[in-house]
């Protein structure tokens, strides 16, 4: 189930983002790609939602800020 | 119509591809998918034959950029593609007042109604309410008078601060009321203008449903109120209200009679036989012939086209109790054994109106798929097999959309424009600074204020737009720099609200009479009120008079802060240093310009 969870979620960053293949699953993070501001935050935070129908209280919002992270968070949820 | 083939010059059939994908995101939402939707349609050419390109800007006190995708999806569904402008967070007068909106077609004003009135929505005193009304007035008038495109202001809706109070009367004096009473305020102010219209957004939440409407956790984060659920239906309410402004206007609605006028056949079933009265089935006819009506009321043209004898279905019509239509209803009437493709056009002769402003409603499928063939301009609208569609049917009927707007009034607005009736209406509108000051907003400068260091450096590593270096500090580097130079901070109220700490400026000694400006930023909760005029002249004031000659500024690029990249020349700095990315300036304090007055209160302390 990791290994979905993960697919999907590099998906959303993918569409989200507009981050290329050549971007591996270390360098999706906040810290890393110029792409990702506070406006894209929000919009990776809600399709995660959608996604995997589960709602991030604000602190996890704020705290997922990597691919790792997300999965992390979505996966204590399910 | 829409099936039409539109061959284009680099091989991709963008109609195709973006309409045929909008359409399957109605049915699936897909929040990534309506994102790259809406990269794909930012890369569309130019013109897309079937498409209707739309300049839509929007300001609002609210976050709208996560609304985009959905809008856009909205917007190509009914055949528009939008390029959207999104103003600076939080300013709304200031665009109407003065420069600095793009050329348009649509403007969309939004206020969030709780962001509005603040704190002062828990206790709406009579000079609130009045304060707001004339606010609302004013950005009506102001629109009507300096913008020149079709402007739509939102109700205020039901919004995430609402508090969840009992359902009992809760008096005249609290929000919700008062909320009401603002929405009348707005309607009215917008029924005498010509060029600004109200869309309905408290009216669209409390058919959703306020509570799938709102999203109070995203609201609070991010300052943006809707859910992702209703996206979708912001988006087609949009649609619907730029469908009215700018489609060619659908003129006649032609109705079919057995099973669309009435239930059952009337040749077989006889006139006492057929549906149409009070009670159900029945009752459901005669709710569409009201609607019919209604639309005959608001400038349609109805026509008639059924397979029937034409003595049964005249005589029906005329003396039939149940009957809410009557022949003078119908501006022409084919009721025949020819084929109802022939009939409409010779509808359209006799009217003399085009194809393409007829709507069509029959109930046989046949019917409707002979006419959508023969007559692709035709709107064809299959009629529901039974009474209990029709409610539906009539809420979803799409072009049938009016705003209160002629073509007359539309022409009449070109030359008001022109003429003296736009200088009065300059005089009513608020200037700049009167707006300012009815605001009555008050600052507080503070110099040095280590308790707030938490706070100082949240807004170092939270402030993209008005922010000159985009340094980021932690509050233990914040308190280091009071140490080694001097960190300013402003706070901002006004008659609404308080908004806490707003402005941070850092100036740093290079040699003793020279002094760098490291961080200048300003929160977007305080943009488009001037007061960061007020900071930076505190900051120069204060080095001046610790014997300071010489300041230099610097400004680095950001995605974000384009809209700094001036703010150091228009208050007098010198430019030394421009580039691409980075530009340097410097001012010397002795005798610079200062402005003349701020039309509000400041307060120093710590100086």
């Amino acid at each position: 189930m990791s290994t979905d969870v993960t697919d999907e979620i590099r998906d959303i960053l993918r569409s989200v983002l507009e981050a290329g293949p050549d971007i591996d699953d270390a360098g999706m993070s906040m810290e890393c790609l110029a792409a990702w501001d506070s406006m894209a935050h929000i919009s990776i935070i809600l399709a995660v939602e959608q996604r995997f129908r589960v709602q991030l209280t604000p602190e996890e919002a704020m705290m997922a800020d990597s691919l790792d992270q997300l999965r992390a968070v979505v996966e204590s949820k399910r | 119509m829409t099936d039409q083939e539109f061959p284009t010059g680099d091989g991709i059939d963008w109609f195709d591809e973006l309409v045929g994908t909008a359409r399957a995101l109605a049915g699936a939402p897909d929040y990534p998918a309506s994102i790259r939707l809406g990269r794909r349609a930012a890369a569309a050419p130019d013109s897309v034959p079937g498409l209707r390109r739309l300049r839509v800007g929007i300001l609002s006190n609210v976050t709208v950029d996560p609304w985009l995708p959905e809008l856009q999806a909205s917007l190509l569904r009914r055949h528009f593609i939008a390029d959207f402008w999104v103003g600076d967070f939080g300013v709304v007068e200031p665009y109407l007042l003065g420069q600095g909106l793009p050329e348009l077609d649509l403007l969309w004003v939004h206020f969030d109604g709780d962001t509005l009135a603040g704190d002062a929505r828990h206790d709406p005193s009579p000079e609130i309410q009045e304060l707001l009304v004339d606010r609302l007035a004013q950005v009506v008038r102001a629109a009507e008078a300096t913008v020149p495109c079709s402007v739509v202001i939102s109700t205020l809706a039901q919004g995430h601060r609402t508090l969840p109070t009992p359902l009992v009367d809760q008096g005249t004096a609290e929000w919700p009321a008062v909320r009401a009473r603002l929405n009348g305020a707005l309607r009215q102010e917008v029924g005498r203008a010509s060029t600004v219209h109200v869309f309905d957004i408290e009216r669209l939440v409390s058919e959703v449903g306020a509570l799938a409407a709102l999203d109070h956790r995203l609201a609070i984060t991010s300052r943006s109120p809707w859910s992702l659920g209703f996206l979708p239906s912001l988006g087609d309410a949009l649609a619907d209200l730029a469908s009215a402004l700018f489609s060619p206007p659908r003129k006649c609605v032609v109705v079919d009679c057995d099973n669309t006028l009435w239930g059952g056949v009337l040749g077989e079933d006889g006139p006492q036989g057929v549906a149409l009265g009070p009670d159900y089935p029945g009752s459901e006819y005669r709710e569409f012939q009201f609607f019919l009506r209604r639309l005959r009321r608001s400038g349609f043209l109805l026509a008639i086209n059924s397979k029937n004898n034409p003595e049964d279905v005249e005589d029906f019509i005329r003396s039939s109790p149940n009957m809410v239509l009557r022949p003078d209803d119908f501006a022409a009437s084919r009721v025949n054994w020819d084929d109802k493709a022939s009939n409409l056009r010779s509808i359209a002769a006799e009217l003399n109106i085009g194809l393409d402003s007829i709507v069509f409603v029959d109930d046989s499928p046949v019917e409707c798929a002979w006419v959508q063939r023969e007559l692709p301009e035709v709107q064809v609208e299959a009629f529901p097999d039974n009474a209990l569609g029709i409610y539906d049917f009539c809420a979803q009927i799409q072009g049938l959309e009016r705003v209160s707007v002629t073509e007359s009034d539309r022409l009449r607005t070109e030359s008001i424009r022109a003429d003296v009736h736009r200088r009065r209406l300059l005089a009513d509108a608020p200037d700049m600074e009167s707006f300012v000051r009815d605001l009555a907003i008050e600052v507080r400068i503070t110099r040095q204020d280590t308790d707030d260091a938490l706070r100082i450096s949240q807004l170092t590593q939270r402030t993209n737009q008005f922010n000159l270096t985009t340094r980021r500090y932690s509050a233990d580097e914040i308190r280091q720099w009071t140490q080694e130079g001097v960190v300013y901070s402003m706070a901002m109220r006004d008659r609404f609200s308080e908004y806490g700490t707003i402005g941070v400026a850092i100036a740093v000694p290079e040699q003793r009479t020279r002094w760098r400006i490291d961080t200048f930023l300003l929160s977007c909760r305080a943009f488009g009120r001037g007061v960061e005029a007020a900071l930076l002249d505190a900051v120069l004031l204060d080095l001046e008079a610790r014997g300071v000659e010489w300041v230099s500024a610097e400004w680095l690029a950001t995605s974000k802060n384009q809209m700094t990249r001036d703010f150091f020349p228009s208050n007098h700095f010198e430019i030394t240093f421009e580039g691409e990315a980075e530009a340097r300036f410097g001012i010397t304090l002795q005798n610079r310009p200062r402005p003349p007055h701020f039309p509000y209160e400041i307060e120093r302390v710590g100086f």
